[in-house]
C-alpha cells in the first residue's frame, strides 16, 4: 500500500491519542510519582 | 403512542427518578454546584463526555458527514480529542486547586484587583454563549421527539425541556453527573450498535468502504478531504483541511477550558480523578466519532437523497434498524441532547446566580434556594426563546462553542502560567475575544465581509485576546495578592503525589497510547486499505432516486 492521505489520516487519528498519553505519561511522572518532585512546577 | 414514543418516555422518566435521589443528598452549596467535589473518575468521565457530545454531534455532525465531509469531522476529532489532556494537565488541575464554585468565580480570585468585573465579564460569556448552545440543544432533541413521535414540535419542545429542566433544578450538579454517566453510556453503545445495524444493511464493512470510495454521486466522500468542489462548502483539499485544523484547535481549547467541560473538574475528588478522566475522555471521544461518522456516511449507499442531512440517523433508526436499536438509537440520540442540556442549564443558572447577582448570605439553604429560583426563571426564558429561534443545530453550536475557545482560551493558560498578566489584561483579554469572534461570525453570517478560511472568526477572537491580554498587562502592574494566588495554585497537595494511585494514574496514560495503536492499526485495516482497494475498482452507479426524498418509508 502506497502512502496516501488516507493512510495519514489512519495513522493520525489514533496518532492523536498517543501523543495525549504521553504528554499525560511524562507530566504524571514529573509531579505525582515521587514525593521529591513536590512543589516543582516553579 | 409508538415505540419511540414510548421508549423516549421511558428514558426520561429514568432520568427524572435517578435525578430525583440524587437530588436529596443535596444539602448544601457545594452539592448543588459541584456535587460536594467527590466525583470519581466513572462521573467525571460520562459528564465530560456526555455535557460535550450533543445533537451537534448525532444530528449535526452526523448530517455533515452524510453531505461528505465526514474525514474532516475525524480530523477535526483527532485534534480536538487531545484538548482533554491538555486542558486537564495545563488548566483542570490547577482550576481544582481553587476550589471555586464557578470557573468564572476562578478567573475572579486569580484577578482579585479587579476580580468583580473579571468574574462578571467570564459569568455574562457564559450565559450568552452557553444560552445560545442550551437552545441549539432543546430544539435539536425536540425535533426528534416531534419527529417519531408525530407530535406538535411546540409541544414535544415543552416535553423535552421538562425533561431535563426537572431534574437539573432539583438535584443540581450531583444529579446531573449521574444522569449524564448514564446517558454517556446509553449512547456510546447505542453508536456502535447504530453502526453494526446500518453498515450490515450496505452489504458488510469491506465492502461498504470499497462502494464509497468510489461514490460518484458526492466525490471524494471517504476520501482524506471529504468532498470537495464547486457545489461543496470547500473547493479544494487545502481549503478542506484548513478549516478541519482550524476546527479542531478551537473545539480542542474547548474541552480544554469551555466552562461546560473545565467546570467537571471543580467536582472531581482529586487531581488523579482529573488526569485519568481526560485520558479516558480522549479514547472514549475517538472512538465514538468513529462509528458515527462511518455509520452516517454508509447511509449514502442506501439513501443518498436525504434533504435535510441533520435527519439522516433518524432515517436510519426508522429504516434501516428493527425497532428495539431503531428506539435504542432515537433514546440515545435524546440522551446525549439532554446530558448536554442539563449541563449548560444549570452552568448558566450557576453563572447568573453566582458570577453576576451574587447573593450575599451566610445561609447555606437560603442561598440553594436562591440558585434554583434563578435556575427555574434562566430555563422559562430558554423554553421562550425556543418557540422563535429556527432551529440550526450545527452552525449555532459552532458558534456558540468557540465563542469560549477565543475569549477565554489564552486567559485560561495565561491565568495558570504566567505572572505578568494583569486584571485588566484578563477583563479586556474576555471581551475582545468574544466580540472579535462573535462579530467577525455575524458579519460574514450577514455577507458584509467575505473571510478566507484561515481567517475564521475563531481565529480573529483567539488573537484579539491574546494581544490584548499581553498589550493591557503590558501597562499595568500585577499585585502581590495575584501572585500569591498564583504560587498557591502550583502547589502540589501532598496526599496527591506517590503510592498506588499515582501508579494507577500512570497506568492509565499507558493505556491511553496502547488504545492510540491499536485505533491506527484498526483504522489502516478497516479504512486506508479498503478504501485504496475500492479506488483501483470501477466507479459505482450510485443509486439516487430521481425525487431525492428524506420520508420514512415505515
Amino acid at each position: 500500500m502506497t502512502m496516501s492521505g488516507e493512510l495519514l489520516l489512519a495513522i493520525g487519528y489514533g496518532a492523536a491519542a498517543i501523543l495525549a498519553g504521553a504528554v499525560a505519561y511524562r507530566m504524571i511522572k514529573r509531579d505525582y510519582a515521587s514525593k521529591s518532585r513536590r512543589d516543582g512546577e516553579e | 403512542m409508538n415505540a419511540y414514543a414510548i421508549g423516549l418516555l421511558i428514558s426520561i422518566l429514568v432520568y427524572l427518578i435517578v435525578g430525583s435521589y440524587a437530588g436529596r443528598k443535596v444539602k448544601h452549596l457545594d452539592d448543588y454546584f459541584v456535587a460536594g467535589r467527590s466525583a470519581p473518575t466513572l462521573l467525571i468521565v460520562g459528564t465530560l463526555v456526555a455535557s460535550f457530545l450533543s445533537t451537534n454531534a448525532f444530528l449535526g455532525e452526523t448530517g455533515f458527514s452524510y453531505q461528505g465531509h465526514g474525514p474532516q469531522i475525524l480530523i477535526l476529532t483527532s485534534i480536538n480529542a487531545m484538548g482533554y489532556v491538555i486542558g486537564a494537565l495545563f488548566f483542570g488541575r490547577f482550576l481544582r486547586r481553587s476550589e471555586c464554585l464557578t470557573v468564572a468565580e476562578y478567573f475572579g480570585r486569580r484577578f482579585e484587583s479587579q476580580g468583580a468585573r473579571v468574574q462578571i465579564a467570564a459569568g455574562l460569556t457564559i450565559i450568552i454563549g452557553l444560552s445560545a448552545y442550551l437552545l441549539a440543544v432543546t430544539q435539536g432533541a425536540s425535533l426528534i421527539v416531534s419527529e417519531v413521535t408525530d407530535i406538535p414540535y411546540a409541544v414535544s419542545l415543552f416535553v423535552v425541556w421538562a425533561g431535563y429542566a426537572a431534574f437539573t433544578l432539583y438535584s443540581g450538579s450531583r444529579g446531573v453527573i449521574i444522569t449524564d454517566t448514564i446517558m454517556f453510556l446509553l449512547f456510546t453503545v447505542v453508536a456502535f450498535v447504530s453502526l453494526y445495524f446500518i453498515i450490515a444493511s450496505t452489504g458488510g464493512w469491506f465492502a461498504t468502504i470499497e462502494a464509497l470510495s468510489r461514490f460518484e454521486s458526492k466525490p471524494g466522500l471517504i476520501s482524506w478531504h471529504g468532498y470537495i468542489g464547486p457545489e461543496s462548502l470547500w473547493e479544494t483539499p487545502i481549503e478542506s483541511l484548513t478549516w478541519a485544523v482550524l476546527m479542531g484547535v478551537s473545539w480542542g481549547l474547548v474541552v480544554a477550558v469551555s466552562p461546560w467541560q473545565s467546570s467537571r473538574y471543580l467536582m472531581a475528588k482529586d487531581e488523579h480523578t482529573v488526569i485519568r478522566s481526560a485520558c479516558i475522555a480522549v479514547a472514549s471521544i475517538l472512538a465514538v466519532y468513529i462509528a458515527l461518522v462511518f455509520g452516517a456516511t454508509a447511509v449514502n449507499l442506501v439513501n443518498p437523497g436525504i434533504e435535510v442531512s441533520e435527519r439522516v440517523m433518524i432515517w436510519a433508526a426508522v429504516n434501516l434498524m428493527p425497532t428495539l436499536p431503531a428506539v435504542l438509537l432515537m433514546t440515545g440520540i435524546m440522551a446525549a441532547a439532554l446530558s448536554s442540556a442539563s449541563t449548560f442549564l444549570s452552568l448558566v443558572s450557576f453563572s447568573a446566580c453566582h458570577d453576576i447577582f451574587p447573593h450575599h448570605t451566610e445561609d447555606d439553604r437560603r442561598h440553594l434556594r436562591v440558585s434554583r429560583y434563578t435556575m427555574f426563571a434562566v430555563g422559562v426564558v430558554i423554553l421562550g426563546l425556543a418557540f422563535f429561534q429556527p432551529p440550526a443545530i450545527l452552525w449555532i453550536t459552532y458558534f456558540a462553542g468557540t465563542l469560549f475557545a477565543s475569549s477565554w482560551g489564552p486567559l485560561a493558560f495565561f491565568s495558570v502560567w504566567s505572572d505578568r498578566i494583569t486584571a485588566a489584561g484578563a477583563f479586556w483579554g474576555i471581551v475582545t475575544g468574544f466580540l472579535g469572534n462573535a462579530v467577525a461570525k455575524l458579519l460574514a453570517t450577514f455577507e458584509v465581509i467575505d473571510l478566507p478560511v484561515f481567517l475564521d472568526p475563531f481565529v480573529i477572537g483567539i488573537s484579539l485576546s491574546a494581544v490584548t491580554i499581553l498589550l493591557v498587562s503590558k501597562m499595568g502592574r500585577v499585585t502581590d495578592g495575584e501572585r500569591s494566588y498564583r504560587a498557591m495554585l502550583h502547589q502540589i497537595p501532598s496526599g496527591e503525589v506517590g503510592g498506588a494511585r499515582a501508579r494507577q494514574t500512570l497506568q492509565i496514560s499507558k493505556m491511553l497510547m496502547a488504545t492510540g495503536a491499536l485505533m491506527i492499526l484498526a483504522m489502516v485495516i478497516c479504512y486506508a486499505r479498503p478504501y485504496a482497494s475500492g479506488q483501483e475498482a470501477a466507479p459505482l452507479e450510485d443509486s439516487t432516486p430521481e425525487t431525492g426524498s428524506d420520508d420514512y418509508e415505515r
